[in-house]
């Protein structure tokens, strides 16, 4: 095709939008609330998984022994501990060792400690870290009843919790956005069609003089695309401006929590890439896509 | 130029249009097409312009054989065809120029030889003054005569007519009719479709009738009365 035909199809197309104003108005509406749900659910899931990252980081437990357990007991225990998949680091804390680090712990009051190596109360112990959180109960469970443990402390409420959320929010969020990208592609192709109306006199006439289902289709494939990348900008604007203002109110409450959530937040320098990126390739896709398809219908070409 | 060998065809409900026509037309042939109403003669040029497959026969049109071709060869086909229609057809929103060049923009061809190639063809049938007019301020035949620019602009080999003076004035009808012959003198093969018996025989051309979709009568030129 050449040049001066491509950029008269592409003209065509922009003018396309322009004819039917009302309509692309909406199909813009539509798909730029959509990409600002979807990128806003992104957004916020992003952060919540840097949340947790740091959490995960700190997945820690600790298997206290038995003041009677016997030195065979804490071997065997230390062999199966050696055994286990998700491990991803563990260490011996004798009684004495734990003394010693408690002594550290007081600092100057340290001296109150003096004495108790004989009589000493604290308990020896495992201590693991675990390659991510969510193995956190099956290790307990595999653990918990050999010989000489005592107990584990482990964040195994926070355990639940967190994988908890993290599915559930998986879950709806697809299904979320499958409903709007098919609301999405419902409006889009009505407007390409009423386009498709509007211009069928032009499109019986290029059909008899001849033209290519390419000329035909180009047009309307470009005015989808270019509703996906009005939508794609239009929402990364209004994506930036809410980060942007959430973190600094956030940074303004005297909330504490939220205060440390804003602090926390990936900057949008970061990120902005990544949602402009992802806006434009959903657009041009949904745009070009839901044309092309009721232009197959309309045209049954 | 035009080869129809035993073509039937049967619209979907049981119409049958065109039953076993056997119809040969020669490069630079000017011929009529007549029929009443209903008889298969819009069937006749929507098989030619392979708007429609035939139920049964054979279809040949320049090179092309219309029944075995691909789909992506019919927009080279209709660039061998330039059709015209009783309604016109034109665009209400471009002027009688941008009619005729918006049907070679569409077909890939340079701004520079629409340029060129437009006033040319405008001039040809007579409008070289109402280049730039909108359809509506145009008389019927006017119209008629941007459709046949438009249907000229791409150099056919073949000018396919249905009913080209149906909306037109008598007067105005005879102008168009001498447009076509004078078409036909350049070499263009010309079929006219019409049920205006009286128009077909002033101009003396060989002449095919349809009756109920068969070839009842194929008189040549100079024979018909
Ligand atoms: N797309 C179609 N589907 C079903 N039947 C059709 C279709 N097109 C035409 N017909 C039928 O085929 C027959 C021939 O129609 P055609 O249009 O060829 O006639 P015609 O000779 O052009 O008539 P007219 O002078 O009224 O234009 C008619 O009975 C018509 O009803
Ligand atoms: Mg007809």
């Amino acid at each position: 095709m050449r040049g001066s035909s491509l950029g008269y199809l592409i003209k065509k197309g922009i003018s396309n939008i322009w004819l039917n104003r009302m309509m692309s108005a909406a199909s813009m509406g539509i798909l730029t609330a959509c990409l600002i749900i979807v990128g806003g659910s992104g957004l916020l899931a992003v952060n919540i998984r840097d949340i947790f990252t740091a959490i995960e980081n700190q997945n820690e437990m600790v298997i206290f022994i038995k003041e009677d357990a016997t030195e065979e007991d804490v071997t065997v225990l230390g062999d199966k501990i050696d055994s286990l998949d998700h491990v991803s680091d563990y260490y011996y804390v004798s009684k004495a060792e734990a003394l010693e680090e408690q002594k550290e712990y007081m600092g100057e009051k340290g001296y109150l400690l003096d004495g108790l190596e004989d009589d000493n109360p604290l308990p020896a112990s495992y201590r693991l870290t675990l390659s991510g959180l969510e193995y956190l109960n099956e290790t307990v469970e595999q653990l918990q009843h050999y010989r000489g443990v005592d107990t584990i402390s482990a964040p195994t409420d926070l355990a639940d919790t967190l994988t908890g959320v993290e599915k559930t929010a998986l879950v709806l969020g697809s299904i979320i956005i499958g409903i709007l990208i098919v609301a999405s592609t419902v409006v889009i192709s009505n407007t390409i069609r009423l386009t498709l109306f509007a211009r069928r006199r032009e499109i019986n006439i290029m059909r008899y003089v001849g033209a290519t289902n390419g000329f035909i289709r180009l047009p309307f494939v470009v005015e989808g695309m270019t509703i996906g990348i009005f939508s794609a900008v239009l929402a990364f604007g209004v994506i930036w401006a809410i980060y942007q203002s959430l973190g600094s109110l956030f940074a303004e409450t005297r909330i504490s929590w939220l205060t440390s959530v804003s602090n926390n937040l990936i900057p949008f320098m970061n990120l902005w890439y990544y949602v402009l990126g992802g806006f434009l390739i959903a657009g041009i896709l949904i745009g070009s896509l839901s044309s092309s398809s009721s232009i197959r219908r309309y045209l049954k070409v | 130029m035009i080869e129809f060998r035993n073509v039937s065809k049967n619209y979907p409900g049981g119409t049958h249009a065109l039953d076993d026509v056997d119809i040969s037309i020669d490069k630079g042939e000017f011929v009529f097409i007549l029929g009443h109403s209903g008889a298969g003669k819009s069937t006749l040029l929507k098989l030619m312009l392979r708007e429609e497959l035939p139920s049964k026969g054979s279809i040949m049109i320049a090179d092309y054989n219309l029944v075995k071709m691909k789909k992506r060869q019919v927009p080279y086909l209709r660039r061998e065809l330039g059709v015209v229609f009783q309604d016109f057809r034109l665009i209400p929103s471009m002027t009688a120029y941008e009619n005729v060049a918006f049907a070679m923009r569409v077909t890939n061809i340079s701004s520079k030889e629409i340029r060129r190639r437009v006033p040319y063809i405008l001039r040809i049938v007579g409008l070289e003054d109402k280049m730039h007019v909108y359809p509506d301020q145009l008389s019927g035949g006017e119209q008629q005569r941007v459709a046949l620019a438009r249907a000229l602009v791409h150099n056919p080999k073949i000018i396919l007519a249905d009913e080209p003076t149906g909306n037109i004035d008598p007067e105005l009808s005879l102008e168009i009719m001498e447009l076509l012959l004078e078409i036909n003198k350049l070499g263009t093969t010309v079929v006219v479709v019409t049920h205006d018996v009286a128009l077909a025989n002033r101009f003396h051309a060989r002449t095919i009738t349809l009756d109920h979709g068969r070839v009842v009568s194929d008189t040549k030129g100079k024979n018909a009365v």
